[in-house]
């Protein structure tokens, strides 16, 4: 794990167009900003099954050992508010040549007590929101967090142009292609979903998400037409809503080992190429870029449980704190008694929700880990190199361990493999009889293709590794449907998957539950959705109605109304809700399909 | 002091204009042709008999030189405003300072306009399809305006058309206030606009086009620096030359980090919130000419406009904040100056490219002197006056402060916009200032505006 960063590397980014500027230019300095006010209450009855104090599955659970059954307590822990938070947000800009401009945004976050998940001794308990052990225990270079608050530079930049040439230094979001939401060609920067997950406005895509750090980016205008452009990026990855968070998306008794995930990549550099330009009416776009995907993928992590070495010695197997389970009774865990994984039914029905195959995961634990090897082999009769060949099988072997530790925890190590993308973008305005639905018709294309991109594989260090194509087509259109309200924009998005879905997870592993295994999706010809956006704007755009719905072919969707009101230059008032919801575990929105709410934002622009 | 002919009176004028309508008769200029005149002395007093040059002698009197015009004065001038104005001054407290007319034709054009207009006159044709060449050829316009005394609606669109601001490369720094019907500035935007010719070029010692950009007219942006929600916000219209074509419009949305190609037929439609602009209203020729069709002229005839007299050189920033008034709050409108226009050419034009265009016409009044369109209304789809979008021109000279071009004569520019949705009671002003937030200054033909301002990689680096 590196030291704390702080703000102080910041005058290095500068001194060196400082360096350029004209001595008796006056800088001009701009400041502006808001401070806003984001609230998102639940309504509905579900709670995040992944966090323990409404864990999906409690009460009295089956032991198929035969040994007694497992009890695991049910909290029936009830969060009315998903999120209360005040952000704020200072922008300063400061001319100092001509030719040189710089830019930094502040950005605070602060998040109220209103959500907790539980302690087994005392109740309710407050949650880490935003420590992440990547640069010191925050998530970006330059952030000071704790675990209800954050303050981070989203931007902090110093432009430089001259003619043809534009040269971005610093730290920066770097977007790319046309789709809005259903990111295809949008590939340089992972997401921060800390804050609000993705469960903003859909209209504004990933702005507050996308995650910057620091790059050189350069743009150079061959002709009218065609323009090239290179980044090189500090490696920065994408942050997760952390375990026990309101949006949290990992299973509790699960812990991310960051520190040493992130080790491996820190100081590595993304890089990327792009040429853009227009044929005629037809826009294109090239790029090519190598990267670590900022979208870890996972594998398991040896518990280092030492304390339970000398109970299992006899068994012959290895040292028990070679593999990744920790007893939470016992000395070395880093959870509280109770907090665990407790039996098969528990394991078989959250690895599923999760994406990850039950009994596979069991089956590589085994492969993977001598110890667990050994014990499925000696002493629950399963054999490698297949072991458990069956959900009963991957119960017995849940249910075993349990009954001997009771229930457990561990921990997964993040990898951000590296991967080259390749990617082609198109876009072009069909023109028809005036007033047709044709005429002013955009229609955009875009796809990617990554060679031996790599996913996670129950977590296992054997990742998979396939080739994966992503495509994405919009048609956008404006309407006027009356001569009193201004045009309605009207969006359609079709975004196609290869090989996994909207979030990256393997389609191999998607649609199993504690009785039933995944049913995949490969077969089927990989991953398809689509959304459907409504913008309407009342007269001097000053109230904006919308309506965004995202509908996974597996079986999942996001439908979310708003209502923007602006009513002075100062003040703008947003609500929005969020139904969300899916079938089943095949679903790729299926992680958050309990989050149905209500978001209100007010905001003071300043 | 010029001698002026007492015998043509104000109904000699109007006789003449309605004769002049009735006969087809286009070219401007009651007692000898205008701009013959202009040409040879820049003095247009000997084209107009006193009546339509005195604000005092057309109204016998009963208004002079210095005089505010306000609601108990205007019905004398009445017929010599648009629709909208009389209402401003009638109903909602505006006032306006009466000046005297300007004679001296450089005042009312940049040098290097006045001096292309005048050597190309003669030389321009539209072409089958409508588009401006030169005569006898297939070659685009070569500068200044095309039709100085045009013969019909379509060579009196050209003239606003082709070349906007007059200048090879504009850029415009403006602040922006929006009164709500409360009569409160309810948003306040600044905002840059630059336009830049490709063809038509005045001041480019190349010549007339600039090579590499073939069959485009021009490029134009339009990006706000301040308040925060709105920084950032860019869009970039790259128009051809052929005016039946729609721009080519790109945005830079500061939501999406990204620039994005946007279908450009909306153009009836506010930028931001609050604000009553219109990409369609720019210049009163906002879109590509022959979009509209339909295009005519209507009537001829003296008319009150702003030509002169608003820079605020003297002002921090050209601020016209000392000349707000009126309205329910007192902070509508700008005390502007007008002056008696001899002689206005009223064009109309409908949205015949548009469908679903909220507009059903616009008419426009362009001062024969510089073609400027120094009033202009639109009306719904009911037939009934929507908005009007009034131009106030002038010379950014006052006494010896003046802001002057390369060759050192004063600039001349539009100065201050009063855009008034009359249905929802909603009033746009711009100003146009030395300097807004983001460093941006009016500047006119900088060299190094297409690069900084005008291409996707411009808009893209605008936005934060």
């Amino acid at each position: 794990m590196k030291q704390t960063k702080t703000f102080s590397r910041l005058p290095a980014i500068f001194s060196a167009s400082l360096l350029a500027m004209p001595a008796a230019h006056a800088v001009d300095v701009d400041v502006s900003g808001f401070i806003r006010q984001e609230m998102a209450y639940s309504i509905s009855n579900d709670q995040n099954p992944m966090n323990r104090g409404s864990a999906v599955v409690t009460g009295t659970l089956p032991n198929s050992t035969g040994g007694p059954d497992f009890v695991k307590q049910d909290f029936d822990y009830d969060n009315d508010w998903n999120m209360m938070a005040t952000r704020a947000e200072v922008n300063v800009s400061i001319g100092i040549s001509e030719n040189v401009k710089a830019f930094v945004k502040v950005r605070g976050f602060y998040s109220a007590d209103v959500f907790n998940d539980v302690s087994i001794e005392s109740g309710a308990k407050d949650v880490n929101q935003f420590k992440v052990d990547h640069h010191g225990q925050c998530a970006s270079i330059f952030e000071v967090c704790d675990d209800d608050f954050m303050i981070d530079l989203a931007s902090a930049y110093v432009d430089y142009s001259e003619g043809n040439l534009w040269v971005r230094a610093g730290i920066q979001q770097i977007a790319w292609g046309e789709a809005i939401f259903f990111r295809v060609m949008d590939v340089p920067n992972g997401l921060d979903l800390r804050r609000h997950t993705f469960l903003d406005l859909a209209s504004e895509e990933y702005a507050d998400e996308r995650i910057a750090s620091p790059a050189i980016r350069i743009s150079y205008n061959l002709n009218s037409q065609w323009e090239i452009e290179t980044f090189a990026q500090m490696f920065q990855p994408s942050v997760l809503p952390q375990t026990g968070t309101a949006y949290s998306v990992i299973n509790s008794p699960f812990t991310v080992r960051n520190d040493i995930g992130f080790d491996k990549v820190d100081n590595k550099i993304n890089a990327g190429v792009r040429l853009v330009g227009q044929l005629g009416d037809l826009g294109l776009q090239f790029m090519a870029t190598s990267r670590h995907n900022p979208d870890p993928i996972f594998k398991w992590q040896a518990g280092a449980q030492t304390a339970l070495d000398p109970s299992f010695a006899g068994l012959g197997y290895g040292d028990f704190s070679s593999q990744p389970f920790r007893a939470t009774a016992a000395d070395g865990a880093i959870s509280a008694p109770g907090t665990g994984t407790l039996g098969g039914v528990d394991w078989m029905t959250v690895a599923h929700l999760a994406g990850v195959d039950g009994v596979e995961a069991v089956n590589v634990l085994a492969r993977e880990f001598d110890f667990i090897g050994g014990f499925l082999a000696g002493e629950l009769g399963l054999p490698g190199p297949d072991y458990a060949t069956s959900i009963a099988d991957g119960r017995l072997v849940l249910d075993a361990f349990s009954s001997a530790i009771g229930d457990m925890e561990a921990s997964i190590v993040p990898i951000y493999a590296s991967e080259n993308v390749f990617g082609f973008g198109a876009n072009y305005i069909f023109y028809s009889e005036p007033d047709s639905w044709l005429d002013q018709l955009v229609v955009r294309f875009e796809m990617t293709y990554t060679p031996d991109k790599k996913f996670t594989n129950n977590f296992s260090r054997d990742f998979i590794e396939e080739d994966e194509w992503v495509t994405g087509l919009v048609l956008e259109k404006y309407r006027r449907f009356s001569d009193d309200f201004p045009a309605t924009f009207l969006v359609f998005q079709w975004m196609h998957k290869s090989e996994s879905d909207l979030s990256g997870r393997h389609l191999r592993f998607l649609g199993g539950d504690a009785s039933k295994a995944p049913s995949g999706g490969e077969e089927s010809g990989g991953w398809d959705a689509v959304s459907f956006a409504v913008q309407q704007a009342l007269p001097g755009l000053i109230w904006r109605l919308d309506m965004n719905v995202l509908y996974d072919l597996n079986g999942s969707y996001l439908i979310q109304p708003g209502v923007r009101y602006k009513p002075n230059r100062r003040w703008t008032i947003e609500g929005f809700a969020s139904f969300l919801d899916s079938k089943d575990n095949a679903g790729a929105l299926q992680p958050l399909a309990w989050a149905d709410e209500v978001t209100m934002r007010l905001t003071y622009q300043f | 002091m010029p001698i002026h002919i007492k015998k043509y009176d104000v109904d000699y004028s109007r006789r003449f204009f309605l004769e002049k309508m009735t006969k087809g008769i286009m070219g401007a200029g009651v007692l000898s042709p205008l701009w013959p005149l202009i040409g040879e002395t820049a003095d247009i007093t000997k084209a107009y008999p006193e009546e339509l040059l005195s604000i005092d002698a057309f109204t016998q009197g009963k208004l002079k030189d210095g005089d505010i015009l306000d609601s108990s004065n205007v019905e004398i001038v009445k017929d010599l405003l648009d629709p909208v104005t009389y209402l401003q001054v009638s109903q909602q407290g505006r006032r306006i300072k009466l000046v005297p007319t300007t004679t001296d034709v450089t005042q009312l054009f940049p040098h290097d306009f006045l001096k292309a207009s005048l050597s190309n006159q003669g030389k321009a044709e539209l072409d089958l399809n409508g588009n401006v060449v030169v005569k006898g050829s297939d070659n685009q316009w070569i500068g200044g305006a095309p039709f100085v005394d045009p013969k019909n609606g379509l060579e009196a669109f050209a003239n606003i058309t082709l070349s906007w601001g007059r200048h090879d490369t504009s850029i415009f720094a403006i602040d922006d206030y929006d009164i709500g019907p409360s009569g409160n500035v309810e948003y306040q935007y600044q905002m840059a606009w630059c336009e830049k010719n490709f063809t038509a070029l005045v001041s480019n010692p190349s010549g007339p086009y600039l090579e590499g950009f073939d069959n485009k007219l021009r490029h134009q942006a339009i990006w706000f620096t301040a308040p925060d929600d709105t920084r950032g916000t860019s869009f970039l219209n790259i128009w051809k030359y052929d005016q039946r074509e729609f721009p080519d419009l790109f945005g830079y949305l500061p939501a999406f980090k990204r620039v994005r190609r946007f279908p450009t037929n909306q153009r009836f439609e506010p930028l931001v919130p609050g604000i009553t602009f219109f990409l369609s209203d720019a210049w009163a020729s906002g879109d590509p000419m022959l979009t509209w069709g339909k295009h005519k002229i209507v009537g001829r005839g003296p008319f009150l406009g702003c030509q002169s007299g608003m820079w605020q050189g003297d002002k921090e920033n050209w601020s016209k904040e000392h000349l707000v008034h009126g309205g329910k709050k007192g902070k509508t409108f700008y005390e502007t100056n007008y002056q008696l226009c001899p002689e206005v050419i009223v064009v109309e034009a409908e949205p015949t490219g548009f469908p679903r265009a909220p507009v059903s016409k616009k008419r426009i009044w362009l001062d024969a002197r510089n073609m400027a369109p120094i009033a202009y209304v639109t009306y719904d789809r009911k037939g009934e006056i929507w908005r009007s979008f009034e131009i106030g021109f002038s010379q950014q000279k006052q006494g010896n402060n003046a802001n002057l071009d390369a060759k050192g004569n004063p600039e001349w520019s539009w100065s201050y916009v009063h855009s008034h949705d009359i249905q929802g009671d909603r009033l746009t002003r711009f100003n146009q200032v030395e300097k807004i937030k983001g460093g941006v200054k009016t500047q006119f033909n900088s060299e190094k505006a297409y690069e900084k301002y005008l291409t996707v990689q411009a808009i893209r680096k605008l936005g934060s």
